[in-house]
């Protein structure tokens, strides 16, 4: 069909991928990324990183350089949880003491894990058990990329929503594109590829064939007939179903400008991977969709991705179904946070859970560092990823969020730093205001994405950017 | 195949009016969720019907029939077609060896059901994959559907005709306007420019396959501008009967009894409901109201994971014998002739075979499953299968507080609320030196304090009913060395409140109970019409229970009644 490149790298090391660049030395940070992306054209991508039952907030805690005393904001090591993440160090923003503020100030009962997963990325109030009342940030960002880009999204792609392991012990509701309109996650390695490259190769660099663009005007066509058929229908119709219909032929109007664009193009780092074997699970589908994200990112066919973790396999952290008598890992958490905290075995068990997080992540930052870009940085350093979850720790509570940023969004924000609004305090599960809410965080990222943005949430759930992630 | 004098049994009042007093205050209710709980009761007296009897059996219900003429409908939002219908319909069009099956993302689970109309939203992703699955199925499976070939202008025509008044009605399950077929004549006039007739159709039909009209079921009845409720074409009631009971696409059958004027009318409905039920298609469709009802991918999830050295005895195949077992034993009590939702309740039999013989504490039956008594006094019906006990265990210890949640959810209609703020759910260690404890007396320690206790009294009381069951389902009456304490008790429902030991005391409570049968019908109702219970489904829901409770639960005569109802016959009023 296409003649594009069809190279296949099986692993995207960063060596590999210097010498595919034609870059033999290691690349270096320029001072002001900001300015030289402006300048280059490189984009900025966000990833929401996701993981299950919030954290163990002391080992999450960064120490005073050497172990010893307390930590500051510049001078600190990474606490035990993140010790898979050292060499990232300059990278981080430690977040401590965030609250999801649509929950603690709204109307819903509970935070726990569905309703933390609902107010976690969105910051409003739910419009029902399960369903927010609007979108979350990987999404308001995917649809103000495309405003700011004349109404069509600047990537083929909108965003990525894809998840390591299908499971998830209270469905998978954290993505929102508006008011209960959720995104499925796709965690199937197979099918995300596929998206991504339905040819199994890498965008065309010489232009599709004849035959292509005669397919590809068929496909217009054919979508011009079903949404002129949506117009006739809506005119049959009452108001609700009116506007269902609406935000149907909305998307795919959408998807038809999308797929009438030049699909992706990205720098000379990119390649289509290996097609993934169909495994999912913790490791082996974290590790396929890190490569479709770095992919994607590499093809610019888009700039949005989420990476659903799910949850470690027992063996990853040494748990046994019935250990310690519990009925299962969670039920272990939980007990982690109540009356086994000084349970060593316990505790150890729970810690190695969260450093198996801590090895994906790093395996994230390491995908996104190998990959060079032309001013001589890296994709790391024109990217943020937020680390976030549906709870804060093992209580269900949703308020003292311990998350964390890597990557400077070129420049935007300034890392290397451990920026702490207020220690959790145990005990007390209710809403603490210590800090920003998650709102206040997704300001500033949208921000760093070039989608101006002056609060985010429900009415009077935010306040602003957080100034101090510039500085 | 099923012959109607099996249902008379089942009296409707549909035509009558029930008396309107209201159960509840709250509109917060399982199944009212999603509704705005708008409209309030009627009391006062009734020209016929149930006099004197509340419209509701449940006390979180919000349901009003008003006295007067009716129908008296919910609304009707538009529904778009499930993964399983999509699928189904493909297939059907095509033949099932000609397409392949699409994965659709996974549709939104609004109340425990996947086919909610105003939960569906329009992903990004399910547009992009409702886009390129009719470019999956090949071109020569098209023209062989379109069914003609044209080689001069005048053999194009008559083949878009042909094409019209065949295909392309099956497409759109109706006929064609002629808005629409001039509409499409243009369009292929226009492709002809640059393709080829067959191309060009091709074309058409693969738009056509995104188009509202095969991707949604849009009702606009027989006069759209009515202010009352609208009576449906008998195109749109024969989809609405097709895919509630064979989840797919009408046959040449329901096409032909829709042109036929024969589904206008309550007679000719139940003919083709009779005959739809009659086919193992409709087995397979209601199985997918029963899988999200009861649960079964949470009990199938559940039953996977045990632990090996607390049940060496508890292989992979001990796990299909217990999730079959347990699907054959409910579409036993759906399907068979004698057997009802108190049979299902009550039922001493279980499917067992050699691989779950062990729970049951019975002889091995054979490799294959094998009704049998599992009687000893100990179990009774639904609640006490394996299956489901597996179901809500947990990998080394039961679960009574998902079992209790379970029943009143489920079964009751009247789920609790969630925990409140500030909760720690984590279960509180034994007091160090106290001994042995049963899971039971741990729980209670856990839940007699502070904000657990007020929803905990409810849903523990009734879980425990089933402690004399492990975490797979056998029956013991010592638990960690100490007798099993399982007495229990159902409080603020609307008449099955009691205290009870055991499970077959607990089962016998919920199979009297006329809130369980109201349960069902309402959980049915919410299937049926893709969206949550309103309060105007009070004349639909409190007839229905009526014949549900008269019949002893016959959940078939329930949907037959149903399908013949106003409900399922008139669309609400279009509103601009």
């Amino acid at each position: 069909m296409t003649s594009g490149m069809t190279r296949k790298l099986s692993m995207l090391g960063r060596r590999d991928l210097l010498r595919a660049a034609g870059l033999g030395t290691a690349a270096t940070l320029l001072p002001s990324l900001r300015r030289a992306e402006a300048a280059s054209g490189i984009p900025t991508r966000f990833v929401v990183f996701y993981t299950q039952h919030g954290t163990l907030p002391e080992p999450w805690k960064p120490t005073g350089p050497g172990g010893v005393g307390a930590a500051s904001e510049t001078s600190f090591d990474l606490g035990e949880l993140h010790q898979p993440l050292a060499s990232f160090k300059k990278d981080l923003i430690l977040l401590s003491g965030l609250d999801m503020r649509s929950w603690a100030d709204g109307p819903q009962v509970a935070c726990g894990h569905v309703n933390g997963q609902v107010a976690s990325l969105t910051n409003f109030d739910a419009i029902s058990k399960g369903n927010a009342g609007g979108p979350s940030i990987d999404q308001y960002i995917a649809a103000g990329l495309k405003k700011q880009n004349g109404g069509v999204s600047p990537t083929k792609l909108p965003s990525m929503n894809l998840a390591a392991a299908g499971d998830g012990y209270f469905g998978q509701a954290a993505f929102f594109s508006g008011p209960g309109a959720l995104v499925p996650i796709e965690s199937s390695p197979t099918r995300a590829y596929q998206r991504l490259f339905p040819n199994g190769t890498s965008p065309s660099t010489t232009g599709p064939s004849l035959d292509a663009l005669a397919a590809a005007r068929r496909r217009s066509a054919a979508m011009d007939v079903a949404m002129g058929e949506f117009a006739a229908v809506e005119n049959l119709l009452g108001k609700a179903e009116k506007t269902k219909l609406e935000a149907h032929a909305a998307a795919i109007k959408d998807l038809q400008t999308r797929l009438s664009k030049a699909p992706g193009g990205g720098g000379t780092s990119c390649m289509a991977p290996t097609a993934p074997a169909a495994k999912v699970g913790f490791r082996d589908g974290g590790d396929a969709m890190i490569r479709m994200i770095q992919a994607g990112f590499a093809c610019d066919l888009t700039r949005v991705a989420s990476l659903w973790m799910g949850s470690t396999p027992n063996a990853d952290c040494g748990y046994s179904p019935g250990m310690l008598g519990t009925t299962d890992l969670h039920d272990l958490v939980h007990k982690v946070d109540g009356d086994m905290r000084s349970n060593p075995t316990a505790v150890g068990v729970i810690k190695k859970f969260h450093i198996a997080y801590s090895q994906v992540f790093a395996q994230l930052l390491t995908a996104l560092k190998a990959i060079p870009e032309s001013d001589g940085s890296t994709m790391l350093d024109h990217t943020v990823i937020l680390w976030a979850g549906e709870i804060a720790q093992g209580g269900h509570g949703c308020a003292n969020l311990k998350w964390m940023l890597a990557g400077s969004a070129g420049g935007y924000f300034k890392t290397g730093r451990y920026l702490n609004w207020g220690d959790y305090n145990r005990g007390e599960y209710g809403p603490d205001r210590n800090g920003p809410s998650n709102g206040d965080l997704f300001s500033s990222l949208a921000n760093a994405m070039g989608v101006p943005t002056t609060t985010y949430g429900s009415n009077g759930r935010s306040t602003g950017p957080i100034a101090k992630l510039r500085g | 195949m099923l012959t109607e004098s099996r249902f008379t049994l089942f009296v409707l009042c549909l035509a009558t009016s029930c008396s309107g007093a209201v159960g509840g205050a709250s509109s917060g209710g399982d199944d009212a969720a999603g509704g705005d709980g708008g409209s309030s009761g009627v009391g006062g007296d009734s020209a016929g019907g149930a006099v004197g009897k509340p419209v509701a059996r449940n006390p979180t219900f919000d349901l009003a029939c008003p006295a007067g003429v009716g129908p008296f409908i919910g609304s009707s939002p538009l529904t778009r077609l499930t993964n399983v219908e999509y699928n189904n319909t493909l297939a059907d069009l095509f033949g099932p060896a000609n397409v392949q099956k699409q994965g659709l993302p996974a549709e939104v689970i609004a109340d425990g059901f996947n086919n909610d109309a105003v939960a569906q939203s329009p992903s990004t992703v399910l547009i992009e994959n409702l886009e390129a699955a009719p470019i999956t199925i090949t071109d020569a499976t098209i023209d062989k559907a379109v069914g003609c070939q044209a080689a001069s202008a005048v053999e194009e025509s008559a083949c878009l005709d042909k094409f019209f008044s065949s295909f392309a009605k099956r497409l759109y399950r109706r006929p064609l306007t002629a808005t629409e077929i001039s509409r499409y004549k243009t369009f292929v006039s226009t492709l002809r420019k640059t393709d080829d007739f067959a191309s060009s159709v091709r074309t058409l039909v693969r738009g056509m396959m995104q188009s509202p009209q095969f991707l949604y079921r849009a009702e606009t009845g027989e006069s759209a501008s009515d202010k009352n409720p609208i009576k449906l074409t008998g195109y749109e009631v024969a989809s609405r009967l097709s895919y509630l009971l064979w989840d797919t696409m009408p046959d040449a059958d329901l096409f032909a009894a829709a042109e036929a004027g024969e589904l206008d009318n309550a007679d000719g409905i139940a003919k083709q409901t009779m005959r739809l039920m009659g086919d193992p298609r409709a087995r397979g469709s209601v199985s997918e109201f029963v899988r999200q009802w009861l649960e079964y991918d949470r009990i199938d999830n559940n039953i996977a994971k045990k632990n090996a050295t607390t049940f060496p005895k508890y292989t992979d195949a001990t796990k299909a014998a217990l999730s079959s077992g347990l699907r054959k034993f409910v579409e036993d009590a759906i399907w068979s002739s004698d057997t009802s939702l108190r049979d299902m309740l009550l039922s001493k039999k279980a499917y067992v075979s050699d691989a779950s013989a062990f729970i049951y504490n019975v002889g091995a039956p054979g490799a294959e499953l094998k009704s049998m008594a599992v009687d000893n006094g100990q179990r009774a019906g639904l609640l006490t299968q394996a299956g489901f006990l597996a179901g809500f265990g947990h990998e080394t210890l039961q679960a009574p507080i998902l079992r209790g949640i379970f029943v009143l959810d489920r079964l009751l209609c009247q789920p609790p609320p969630p925990p409140p703020v500030n909760v720690n759910t984590a279960l509180a260690d034994p007091p160090k030196g106290a001994g042995p404890t049963t899971l039971r007396q741990r729980i209670e320690m856990s839940h007699q304090k502070g904000a657990c206790a007020s929803c905990h009294k409810t849903i523990d009381a009734v879980g425990f009913g089933l402690e004399n069951f492990d975490a797979i389902g056998q029956y013991r009456t010592i638990e960690n060395t100490l007798p099993v304490d399982a007495r229990g008790s159902i409080s603020d429902t609307f008449d099955a409140n009691g205290d009870f030991n055991g499970a077959v005391e607990l089962a016998e409570r919920l199979a009297k109970s006329e809130q369980v049968s109201e349960c069902v019908t309402a959980k049915m109702v919410r299937y049926a019409l893709s969206r949550a219970v309103e309060p105007t489904d009070g004349c639909t829901i409190s007839s229905l229970t009526d014949g549900m409770v008269q019949s002893g639960g016959d959940i078939k005569s329930m949907m037959l009644a149903l399908v013949k109802g106003d409900s399922f016959r008139y669309r609400a009023p279009i509103t601009p």
